[in-house]
């Protein structure tokens, strides 16, 4: 075959796949050296698995899955070994998190903007982030077209991410 | 924003084209802004707590009516009407095969409200009539959360059945033969082919090998570990952990019957099949043969 994989290696930039899987982790983790540590390892694992023979062609999405499972894996095994709450751990392991999404204030934040939302893009976050079912399949059962649905599952997720934006803020003040 | 928001509901598809892959990578590398507005509504949409508030709002809306009710009186009237109507027609019926793909297990809805994640190259068959759910397990592993309605469901998988009565429970069936069944909430009646019955408890496993039946060690988590892309064992076969990962590599991965019946014990990140054919090729003196259609595991002649 023509190509050189050397060189294909050499190619590779990883600086911006570090901040992606950074912010990524950062965001759910709450605090810097976890997400720093989630940032290497997943660069890591993409160096060895190019080093395995594999041209990799899809580096942001191998990148944001495997860093998506370092992220589980560490909540995992937090939960395994029955420490305290997560909302708990991160606030007392960095007292200025910067929007952690995790906990319960975030939980709280989330169900307000959900509430507010109008009833059938709530219902349609539900059933796709709840039930997992398919645009199509909600489409379906609700009489719209695939790309209304679509446009309501991405409408409402900027709707809960403005939410969360806002109460950050205003951390800490419970009106 | 808005692009990114649609990023994220594409990654979240089990069936994505990969010309659809190709323009994310694009989309991607074209900045930094892309790159971490897609990072913030992942982390959001991916998260526990967004999870949590939204199963809050499905099985709660009679709670939040009392605490707003001009705001919520109307929408829950036509949910419980649009429930009326569901419980009159859709839950009763479901006839359909679920499969998935090689290296890509799924979430699915079954129109009673119960859940099933299929592993990769799984078959279930879904028979729900009025009086009873019955779904036949073909191949692979499923993980049942089932809602109670008063009709038994009954899932079969080789020469055994597992009788529910609202619960989440693990079936897995394995190309030898052998199915094991692990319960996590509620109760269910293992039968083998004898007529011989065990009932569960939550942390329960028990496993089926030519119709019979035998109580496996308890297990310690929520839920199982292939879910999340883990094979944890005390004592299994070499053969049943090839089987795992098998499910979640996209290229079929085969073992020869010399190496098949070793034994191994460990923690295993199946999600990932690349990162164990090298652990185990490391650590069971076995030897990973690949060609351009499959991956072979032989054992490594002395």
């Amino acid at each position: 075959m023509a190509y050189d994989r050397d060189d294909c290696q050499a190619a590779t930039d990883w600086a911006p796949v570090l901040d992606f899987a950074r912010r990524l982790a950062r965001r759910r983790l709450g605090r810097a050296d976890l997400a720093e540590d989630v940032a290497q390892e997943t660069v890591l694992r993409l160096v060895e698995y190019g080093r395995g023979g594999a041209v990799i062609d899809n580096l942001y999405g191998l990148a944001f899955r495997i860093a998506e499972n370092l992220v589980s894996e560490h909540f995992r095994r937090e939960r395994r070994w029955g420490q305290v709450e997560l909302s708990e751990t991160l606030a007392s392991a960095d007292p200025a998190p910067d929007r952690v999404i995790e906990g319960r204030e975030a939980v709280a934040t989330l169900k307000q903007a959900l509430a507010r939302m109008p009833a059938l893009r709530r219902d349609i976050i539900i059933r796709r982030r709840v039930r997992h079912q398919s645009c199509a399949a909600i489409a379906a059962d609700l009489g719209l077209s695939v790309k209304a649905v679509e446009k309501h599952v991405t409408r409402g997720l900027l709707d809960l991410n403005q939410a969360f934006d806002q109460n950050g803020r205003g951390r800490g003040k419970v009106h | 924003m808005a692009d990114a928001a649609a990023w994220v509901d594409w990654s979240a598809r089990p069936d994505v084209s990969t010309a659809e892959a190709a323009a994310f990578e694009r989309w991607m590398g074209e900045s930094e802004a892309h790159r971490r507005a897609f990072a913030d509504l992942a982390a959001l949409w991916r998260s526990d707590a967004l999870g949590e508030a939204a199963a809050d709002l499905a099985t709660a809306p009679r709670r939040r009516q009392r605490s707003s009710p001009w705001r919520f009186a109307l929408p829950s009237a036509v949910a419980a009407a649009c429930a009326a109507l569901a419980v009159l027609y859709t839950p009763w019926m479901d006839h359909r095969t679920l499969e998935t793909a090689r290296a890509q297990p799924r979430d699915m809805a079954l129109a009673d409200g119960s859940t099933v994640r299929l592993s990769g190259g799984a078959r279930l068959v879904v028979r729900h009539s009025p009086m009873r759910r019955w779904a036949t397990l073909e191949r692979g592993e499923a993980f049942f959360d089932v809602r109670h309605d008063g009709r038994a469901f009954v899932v079969a998988a080789g020469e055994g059945q597992v009788q529910v009565m609202g619960t989440a429970f693990n079936v897995d069936r394995l190309s030898s033969g052998r199915t094991e069944v692990a319960l996590y909430r509620g109760a269910v009646r293992v039968r083998g082919r004898s007529k011989e019955t065990m009932d569960l408890q939550p942390g329960d496993r028990v496993i089926l090998e030519r119709g019979r039946l035998e109580r496996a060690p308890g297990l310690r988590v929520a839920r199982p570990d292939w879910i999340d892309g883990w094979f944890d064992t005390q004592d299994a076969s070499l053969g049943h952990l090839v089987e795992e990962i098998d499910r979640f590599s996209t290229k079929p991965i085969t073992i020869d019957p010399a190496a098949r019946r070793m034994r191994i014990s460990g923690r295993f990140q199946v999600g990932e099949p690349r990162s164990v054919l090298a652990l185990i090729e490391a650590a069971y003196g076995v030897r990973v043969v690949e060609d351009s259609e499959r991956i072979r595991i032989e054992r490594r002649e002395s």
